[in-house]
Parts: C-alpha cells; structure tokens; sequence
C-alpha cells in the first residue's frame, strides 16, 4: 500500500524548536524522547532566529511556536519572544516548571508591548499529584501549577493541555482540571486534551503502532482532512526544517535544509498519522489549538 | 427572490459592482431578528448601501424571522457556515468550535434554528453566494466573505491576524479590501501597502464587552484610502430576552444577551480578546 500525499497548502504556523531536544523533565509520554543532556538537536541562536521570522513574514506566516524540549532551558527565549511579538501572534510549548519570577515578568512586558497574542502552553497530565507525577517525574505537577498560577497573576492566561488520559473530550475530565486550576487562583482555567502520540518513549510505553494504523487514500477524502498540521505548518531546528512536530527526529520526516525546500506534499506513511488523523481536525480548528512538544 | 435550489458553488461568484462613498457592513444576525430591524433603520442614514456578511441563524429566537427580514428588504448576503449548514441539511452548524461543552450549546441551538427554518428559507440560505466582489471609486477590488477567503469558517481575530498573514490573504484572493465576520468582534487593520481588512463583528450578540449594544461596520471609500468606522446598534435587548426564554433556549446564550459577556464558545478566543471579557 503507498502512502498517501497530504498536499502543502501554505505556512500558516511555523514551529521553531528553538532549545532543540533539551529538556529538564523526562517525560513517560515525550514523543520525541526530550530529556535532560539531550545534545541530537543543538538549540538556536536569538539571530537564527531572527532570519527564520524573516522568511516568515516574505511567505506570510500566521503565527509562531516554539518547542522543544522545554523552551526556557534557552537563555534567550524571552528575548526571542519579544523579537517575535513586535512582528507575529506567539505560542510558547513548555512544561511550566521554570517559570518563575522575573522570567515571567519580563515575558509580560514583551506580552503587553505586542497587539497579538502569546500564548503559554503548559503541559500537565493528570488532576493529581500522584498520576501526574507517575508520567512527568516527581515534582513536575507542583512546579508546573506553580508555574501557571505565576503567568496568571502576571496576566496571562496560560493554556493547561493533557494527554488524553480518559478517552475523548471527557467533560468531567475538563472540569477537574478547571476545578484545580481554579483553586490555585487561576480565574479564566483554559484547558485542551491532546491525543498521545505512540512514539519515542511513548512507544515503548504503550507498544507503538501497528502495520493498519496507516491513512489510507480514502481517508484523506473525508472531510476534516485538509486540516491536518502537515498541511499548513513546519518546523525549523538546527538540523534543518521536518515535516511537523510529532515526526521531527523521525527519518523521514525531514523535508530539507531550508524553510523554502519544506513546502512540498508529505507522504502519510507513519503510525502517527492515523492518530493525527483521527484528532488532527478537532486540534486544528482553533486558530491557537496546536499539539504539544 | 426566486425559489433556486443550485449549489453555491453554481452560483455567480461576483458582481463587480461599483460602489462608492459609505458601505453599511454587519454579519452575525444570529437570529436577532430584533437588532436586525434596528440595523436596517439606521443604516441608511450612515450609507448608501448596505451588505450582510452571513450567519443569519444561530442561538436566537424564530429563524424565519431574520431570514424574510433580509428577503423582504433585498440585503445582498454572503453566505455564512451556518446558513450553509441549514440550507444544506448538515447534521452541525461547522462553528469551528474545540470545546465539548461550546459544542453541546452550539448543537442545541443548531437543532433549534434547523427545525424552525421553513424549507423554502433553507433553499434560499443554500444559494447564498459565498463571496461578493465589489470595484471602488478608485478601482479598489473589495471582497466580502464570512470566514476568511480561502475558509467559510476560518477565524480572523485581530490579535492572530499579522500583517504579512493578511497580505498573503489578499494577495490569493486578488483583492485589496477586504470585509469579514464570523468572530464577532469587530476590528480593522490598514496594511503597509494601503491596503485594508475590516472585520465586521455581529448584530446577533455583545461583543464580549460588558455593553448590551452590538456592532457593525460602516466601509468609508470616500477618502484617501479606504477606512471603516464601527456604530454601536442599540436594540431591544430585553424584548430578545424574553423571546429567548419563551422558546426555552438555553441559558448561557440569554445572559450573554443580558449581560453583554460571553458565555460560551470562549475556547476559540485568543489571549488577548479573551483577557478583555469577563469570563
Ligand atoms: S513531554 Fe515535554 S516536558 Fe516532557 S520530556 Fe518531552 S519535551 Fe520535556
Ligand atoms: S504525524 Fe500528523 S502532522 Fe505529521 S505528517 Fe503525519 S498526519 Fe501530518
């Protein structure tokens, strides 16, 4: 059976992993296997940077995100998303347990200075301690609701977004959620669930994908389906630019040196796509909804 | 107006129409059909033209109302997702919305104007043009549509729209204005090149500022380059409350009515709009 293509209908969001695979968390679920003193991917520099934004603005690019690994491991990302915001609407992916204090202050002045929106994902994954900790490493839930408790009182309204850990948009599940980040004095929660993609240490978690979990061409007639991220997105490293942020450091996935080599079809060939497929459209409606890390 | 049952996609997609001096533009009638008599009263002082930029029907009372409002009164209507979704048969409204419970609302509301809409409205909705093209008195080529151009429901909000993003939005569509609503809340941008974007807001509901008036938008191509002004609509808010609860429409969408704070469909809004609403 040959893959079929998903066409390049334009650069809407450009991905920027701009602290390459470094993370300080070790995630259970890190479906690109992000970790502490991972070096695969070096991260890019503030200028690097800079010229992306510019290519960004001659394809005319809708917004900017940046991923990692975890982005505030980059001493420079509140710099970079000052460059950003003075030119494009800005989402930041991170794990929220380095958001302390004057990073956070500083983030709100670049935030306040910009007419588009920036928006800080932070990525939690169950209501409690105890499950959240289990996937994310112990201390990662009380760093990370700290962390967003910190972005709201400096004016942000920070997205919490989790792995699906109970099926489908379960509203009950959405309302935990809400009901926790409330009562750490975050006054507008906003939630979003995101599938679990089975690859990298995921994978080994959850055994990966079999040989049927493909798009087949008929899939992708269905309506729903021009609305996958590979369609309109990227994602810029040190290492070149790769078809989207689930298969970055995937072979296959890298589509070539330059921003302008990357907009070309994509062949679906991947496990991760028939999961793409099944939630991409729902992720990619909101102008904001974007998966995660 | 005739019965016409063809496709949109049929239809002619444009007039080219000149028009010039002052263009009255609203969309998101939602069936307000009361804010919409209050528009078509005052409208005429402020322009000499008036175009509707669709979704006539959505969480308010009596669709029929709205629709042979704009029939009777031959308003030019570009067809929204939601009349595209009535007048087609569809099973939702295709909102765009991510939430489940925005989706639960959006699905009872849906049901409501579905049933409600006579067959020979739901044939009219479905023959909406999906886009007006119009020449200014400079030759400019305005554009209207709903969403965006390329999407009946794509969201255009101010804070997730940068200039190099519109530019190429109108470079595709080959036009130099462009006139836009689905979001409900109005904006305008003018871009380096002169080149201009205004989206609408809506009749239909608040725009999420603590005011129980609505927005429309009145084009101006009389000057320099053109330029849009927003006029409050004041309506009988209380009368479409009380419309609203005699046909059991669900809560939260009559105290946005109320209130003039969002309720619902929050999770579409980015920080920035967000941040300014109550909830
Ligand atoms: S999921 Fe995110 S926070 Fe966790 S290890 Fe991967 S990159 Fe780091
Ligand atoms: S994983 Fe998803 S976004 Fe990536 S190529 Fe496959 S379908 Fe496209």
């Amino acid at each position: 059976m040959t893959a079929p293509d998903c066409p390049f209908r334009g650069l809407d969001s450009l991905w920027i992993q701009v602290a390459g695979l470094s993370c300080n968390l070790r995630c259970a679920h890190c479906f690109n296997a992000s970790g502490p003193g991972n070096r695969e991917m070096p991260a890019l520099s503030r200028i690097d940077v800079r010229s992306l934004l510019d290519e960004a603005e001659t394809v005319g690019v809708r917004d900017i995100v940046f991923t990692g690994g975890e982005p505030f491991l980059h001493p420079e990302m509140v710099e970079i998303a000052g460059d950003t915001l003075s030119r494009f609407p800005a989402t930041i992916l991170t794990n929220g347990t380095l958001l302390i204090g004057r990073i956070v202050e500083r983030l709100a002045a670049a935030a306040r200075d910009s007419i588009y929106s920036l928006e800080v994902r932070i990525s939690l994954d169950a209501p409690t301690e105890e499950d959240n900790d289990r996937i994310r490493g112990k201390g990662s839930f009380e760093r990370a609701l700290a962390g967003a408790a910190c972005l709201a009182e400096a004016g942000f309204l920070p997205i919490v977004t989790a792995v699906q850990f109970r099926g489908e948009s379960d509203p009950v599940a959405l309302e935990e959620v809400e009901i926790l980040l409330r009562s750490r004095g975050i006054r507008k929660p906003r939630v979003k669930f995101l599938p679990a993609f089975r690859m990298g240490r995921e994978a080994e978690r959850s055994g990966g994908y079999g040989e049927d979990d493909r798009v087949t061409t008929e899939m992708l007639e269905l309506p729903g389906a021009e609305q996958l991220l590979c369609s309109t997105a990227r994602v810029a490293t040190s290492r070149g630019v790769w078809v989207c942020p689930i298969l970055v450091n995937e072979r296959g996935g890298w589509m070539g040196g330059t921003l302008s080599e990357s907009f070309r079809p994509f062949p679906l060939a991947y496990g991760a796509c028939s999961t793409c497929f099944r939630h991409g459209a729902v992720c990619a409606n909101a102008a904001t909804a974007v998966r995660e890390e | 107006m005739d019965m016409d049952t063809r496709h949109p996609q049929d239809c002619p997609r444009s007039d080219h129409r000149e028009v010039s001096g002052r263009v009255a533009l609203f969309g998101g009638v939602y069936n307000n059909h009361i804010a919409l008599s209050a528009l078509l009263a005052d409208a005429p002082s402020q322009a000499s033209e008036i175009f509707c930029l669709g979704d006539v029907g959505a969480f308010g009372p009596h669709p029929d109302r709205s629709v042979e409002i704009l029939r009777e009164a031959g308003v030019p209507i570009v067809q929204g997702n939601y009349d595209r979704s009535v007048g087609l048969h569809r099973g939702d409204c295709a909102c765009g919305y991510t939430d489940p419970r925005d989706n639960h609302f959006a699905a009872l509301s849906y049901a409501y104007t579905f049933r409600n809409t006579s067959e020979r409205n739901k044939d009219f909705l479905a023959t909406l043009p999906e886009e007006i093209r119009l020449r200014g008195p400079k030759g400019e080529r305005i554009l209207l549509c709903h969403g965006s151009p390329r999407r009946q429901n794509e969201f255009l909000w101010e804070s997730l729209s940068p200039d190099p993003f519109l530019a190429r939005l109108l470079d595709d569509a080959q036009c130099d204005v462009l006139a836009v609503t689905h979001t409900g809340i109005p904006w305008k941008r003018r871009l380096p090149d002169g080149r201009f974007v205004v989206n609408a807001g809506a009749i239909g509901r608040p725009a999420n500022d603590g005011q129980t008036h609505v927005w429309y938008a009145v084009l101006d191509l009389s000057g320099e380059s053109p330029d849009a002004a927003f006029v409050p609509l004041r309506f009988d808010h209380e009368r479409l409350v009380e419309e609203m609860r005699a046909e059991r429409i669900v809560e939260p969408f009559v105290n946005t009515v109320e209130s003039g704070w969002w309720t619902t469909c929050l999770e579409i809004l980015p920080s920035r709009e967000r941040a300014r609403g109550m909830y």
